[in-house]
Formats: structure tokens, C-alpha cells, sequence
């Protein structure tokens, strides 16, 4: 379906669409960093709200795209907090980017963005705590997995929904993605 | 474009099976009771301290040169030089389950509960 929307834009308006993608991704996660802050969120636990961004970046382009966006994310995280928050970075957001595409492209009947969205928050959880277990050489999976395991839900939830709610919108300022949307989700 | 857009069947037989799963994580980790404060570097577990029994507050300085800030019944990273301070962005750890890492420093430090106070594995009447 995406090869077939990607044919209808043009190289430019795509190029275009990945680097306003790509920055909205980093301001948004920039936001919650500062919201982070002042929330009374237990250690470690972050909404991931970028990844709405990410997640259209998928729908409207395509997975490769998606993945150069959370490269990108990767890389300023790597300059903004080092090394290892960008390996921590990427290997949540490649994790989550994967199983975001799969289950679109094989269970994209069953399941509504609200579930896709809440299976790919706990997989980027899970990749950035395999990481950073395996970088600290500590069994952390074992202290903070439940931990992450339930705010994946909550926030997959909430991010899920929110891409569902601006969806429709996000697809009539580009109309050239609504197509392929409206084919592959709309009559169910 | 109905309500099935938000939610479909599967995505709530999805969501349902994590938080079971959630659920028993949470209850398989244990928590409650008396809190003792594990600090590990590369895997070892170099101190353990119980929470209760600290009076007064203190630093320890490790040999990775991060400070840890000790109080009674918290712990916290204090300082640390590493480029990110999500360690010590954390805060105090105050209740058992807990834990806060500084991944560059290979630094963990995590709130034990007291191993004879955690959950039955079943209940039966």
C-alpha cells in the first residue's frame, strides 16, 4: 500500500514531509522532557509522545522513513545526553517502528491504530530496557519491567488515541495519503 | 469513520492481556515491607543498605565517581558526571520496586522489599 502512496508524491514533497516530521518528532519530545519534570511520574517512565509523530510518519511514508526519522531522534539524543542514550534511544524506537509495521500490515483488520499503538509503546519499552541492561551488565530488567510494562499500556493508549483523533485531519492536508487510508482501514 | 476506528475488538483483548501481564509482574517483584537499598556497578553488588536504620543523611562517593545520596528510608543518585543526569533527574527512591540507573556510569541503584513479605504465589479458602 505505501509503494503506492509513495508514487504519488513527489520526491521533493516527500523530502520535505520527512524533515517537518522529523522535527516535530524532536520538539515534541523536547516537551516532554520539560513536562517530565513537573509530572509525579515513577523513575524512568516517559509518555512518548513523539512517537505519534513517528507512528504517521509510518502511515503516511512508509516504514523506511519512519526508521530514518527515529535515526534522527537517535542521533540528537546522542548529542544532547551521549552515547548511551542514543543507543538506549534507537534500539527502543527501531524495536517499536518494526513492530508498529507489522502488525499495520498483518493484523491492520483486527486491530485499530489504539492497539497497534499500545503493542508498539511496550515493544519500545522493551528494546530501551534490554539496552540499557545490557549496558549496565545489571539484571535492571527485573526491577523496572513491570514498571514499563504498565506505563507502556497507559501511554500506548494515549498516544494511540491521539493519533486516531488526528488522523483524519492530519489526511486531508495531504490529500495524496488519503487513498491508500481510506482502502486499507476506512470500511471496517 | 465510527467508533470502530478507536477501538476494535482485538485491540481490547490486547490491551487486557498486558495489563494481566503487568499484573503479574508487579506481583511476582514483590514490594511493601521493610526497604533495603541495593547499589550494583557492572552487575556486583557492592553495597546494601537498610533504609531503616540510617539516621542521619550522607553521601557516598563510589570509585566511578558517582555520589549517591543516602537518607532514612530514601536513596538517590546525587551527582554524577555524566552528559544526560537522567540518574539524578530521577529523584529519590522511596518505596520497594524502585530503581534508578545511570547507564554510562553502569550504576544501579533499586529498593529491595523484604523477601518474607512478598505475595503469596496462590490463595486458597
Amino acid at each position: 500500500m505505501n509503494k503506492h502512496t509513495n508514487e504519488k508524491i513527489s520526491p521533493a514533497k516527500r523530502a520535505a514531509l520527512v524533515g517537518m516530521l522529523a522535527a516535530v518528532t524532536l520538539a515534541l519530545s523536547f516537551i516532554e522532557r520539560l513536562l517530565c519534570a513537573s509530572l509525579p511520574l515513577p523513575p524512568g517512565v516517559r509518555p512518548g509522545i513523539s512517537n505519534i509523530a513517528v507512528m504517521f510518519a509510518a502511515v503516511a511514508l512508509g516504514l523506511p522513513f519512519a526508521m530514518g526519522i527515529i535515526v534522527i531522534k537517535a542521533g540528537f539524543v546522542f548529542l544532547i545526553s551521549g552515547a548511551y542514550a542514543g543507543i538506549i534511544s534507537l534500539s527502543g524506537g527501531v524495536l517499536s517502528a518494526l513492530g508498529f509495521w507489522a502488525l499495520r500490515r498483518f493484523c491492520g483488520k483486527k486491530l485499530s491504530y489504539t492497539g497497534i499503538s499500545v503493542v508498539s509503546a511496550v515493544l519500545h519499552n522493551a528494546g530501551q530496557l534490554a539496552a540499557a541492561s545490557l549496558l549496565v551488565g545489571s539484571a535492571l530488567y527485573l526491577w523496572m519491567a513491570p514498571v514499563l510494562l504498565l506505563s507502556g499500556v497507559v501511554f500506548g493508549l494515549v498516544t494511540g488515541l491521539t493519533l486516531n483523533a488526528v488522523l483524519p485531519s492530519l489526511l486531508k492536508i495531504l490529500p495524496h495519503i488519503r487513498k491508500s487510508e481510506t482502502s486499507e482501514n476506512g470500511g471496517r | 469513520m465510527s467508533r470502530k476506528r478507536f477501538f476494535k475488538k482485538w485491540d481490547l483483548a490486547i490491551i487486557a492481556a498486558l495489563l494481566l501481564a503487568a499484573a503479574a509482574l508487579f506481583l511476582l517483584r514483590g514490594g511493601g515491607g521493610d526497604t533495603t537499598a541495593v547499589i550494583a556497578v557492572n552487575g556486583e553488588t557492592l553495597y546494601e543498605i537498610d533504609l531503616k536504620s540510617v539516621e542521619e543523611p550522607y553521601t557516598l562517593t563510589l570509585e566511578n565517581g558517582v555520589s549517591i545520596g543516602v537518607a532514612p528510608g530514601e536513596i538517590r543518585f546525587f551527582a554524577s558526571d555524566c552528559p544526560g543526569q537522567d540518574c539524578v533527574r530521577c529523584g529519590a527512591l522511596t518505596k520497594a520496586g524502585q530503581a534508578a540507573v545511570c547507564v554510562p556510569n553502569q550504576t544501579l541503584i533499586a529498593l529491595r522489599g523484604a523477601p518474607d513479605k512478598r505475595a503469596p504465589d496462590a490463595v486458597s479458602y
